[in-house]
């Protein structure tokens, strides 16, 4: 038997093992995502690089569709309480998540922050994540769908430099397309790099600033909502 | 970024796994990293060794094995490496999405000291 140290003298006994470190986390997930079944309301887990257009794309959007439905928005930072308060000038519901210097947010900061929300007659449930897209790409949230965002100023090349998050990714939005004209940035490079490091990726383009493309991105989110819910009507049309 | 979330969860599931038992006496902890886990393996074992000390796996080693990126073919049956993030079968052409290695994320072997009779009779 090999000596390891100089306290080793004892038989050394192997376990092998596949103990997943992720488990937990997606355990709690699983839970999440079964609670909001339940509840019949969709999450969608939004991603993407710090200063992308999340919170100008969840505002814009509530404007056009509060009317329609209702939302309920879980902001996560590492700090400050910035981003909740602008979602809550748009009069929806809105809880942050302070994260104090972590990465990502965990399913574990979702199912605590879950009970302090009133989710009564809510249809969907935007969680916008931490600033990042490496360490987000592994923590399952229980949403049903994970969207990217790629604003055309950061640069066409994220798909490839970060593929962990194109590939667990089902929506990607280039943001930002009223500035393509002044920017290095071509649309058919992301896809093609989105779509070769996940072909499944369905692909949106708009400008939260200008408005272009809002109307089809707030159609598509009608539309997974209905599938959602199935036969029940919305909220607000009942 | 997130190696000091998953050091904890290394302790955390070892803990559960051996019923707290003999948590001392652990020599080697084996992990199989994918290249698609977002983890930086020397980070990890920097991150373990700060944090060992003050717990009962002061005794234990971090060893990585890290696991590159493969995938199958659903359309022709081919399996093959990864390379540059490009998830098209180089047989056929056609994307693929049914990534079988490069993922993982987890402990694979604990390796236990046990006292000899010398040390139990002492």
């Amino acid at each position: 038997m090999q000596k390891l140290t100089n306290k080793a003298v004892g038989t050394l006994r192997v376990h092998d093992v596949s103990l997943n470190l992720l488990k937990a986390n997606d355990y709690i997930a699983e839970r999440i995502r079964e609670d909001m079944k339940a509840k019949n309301i969709l999450v969608l887990n939004l991603v993407s690089s710090p200063g992308s257009g999340k919170t100008s794309l969840l505002e814009e959007t509530i404007k056009r569709l509060k009317s329609k439905i209702n939302i309920a928005v879980l902001e996560g930072d590492l700090e400050t309480e910035r981003d909740a308060e602008r979602i809550r000038q748009q009069g929806v519901q809105a809880l942050q998540i302070v994260t104090q210097g972590i990465c990502h947010l965990e399913a574990q900061m979702i199912q605590q922050a879950l009970p302090s929300m009133n989710f009564d007659n809510i249809d969907i449930l935007f969680i916008e994540n931490v600033g990042n897209l490496v360490c987000p790409a592994s923590y399952d949230l229980g949403e049903d769908i994970r969207v990217t965002l790629v604003s055309c100023t950061e640069g066409d090349d994220k798909p490839k430099k970060y593929p962990s998050m194109f590939l667990t990714t089902d929506i990607m939005v280039v943001t930002k397309t009223d500035l393509l004209p002044y920017v290095p940035f071509s649309v058919d490079a992301v896809i093609k790099d989105a779509k070769e490091v996940n072909s499944k990726i369905d692909t949106f383009l708009l400008s939260s600033y200008k408005g272009d493309g809002m109307d089809e991105w707030c159609d598509w989110l009608i539309k997974k909502i209905q599938e959602k819910k199935g036969d029940l009507v919305l909220t607000n049309e009942a | 970024m997130h190696e000091l979330s998953i050091c904890q969860s290394i302790l955390n599931t070892i803990e559960t796994e051996l019923d707290n038992q003999g948590i001392e006496n652990i020599r080697e902890i084996h992990l199989k990293v994918g290249m698609l886990a977002c983890i930086e393996p020397e980070i990890l074992k920097n991150v373990f060794q700060l944090i060992k000390d003050d717990t009962p796996f002061r005794n234990s080693e971090l060893y990585i094995e890290l696991i590159e990126v493969s995938a199958e073919c659903k359309n022709c049956g081919e399996k093959f490496k990864v390379e540059k993030y490009i998830f098209v079968c180089p047989s056929c052409g056609k994307p693929v999405s049914n990534v079988t290695e490069g993922k993982e994320l987890l402990i694979s072997k604990i390796i236990v000291e046990e006292p000899s009779y010398a040390e139990i009779n002492q």
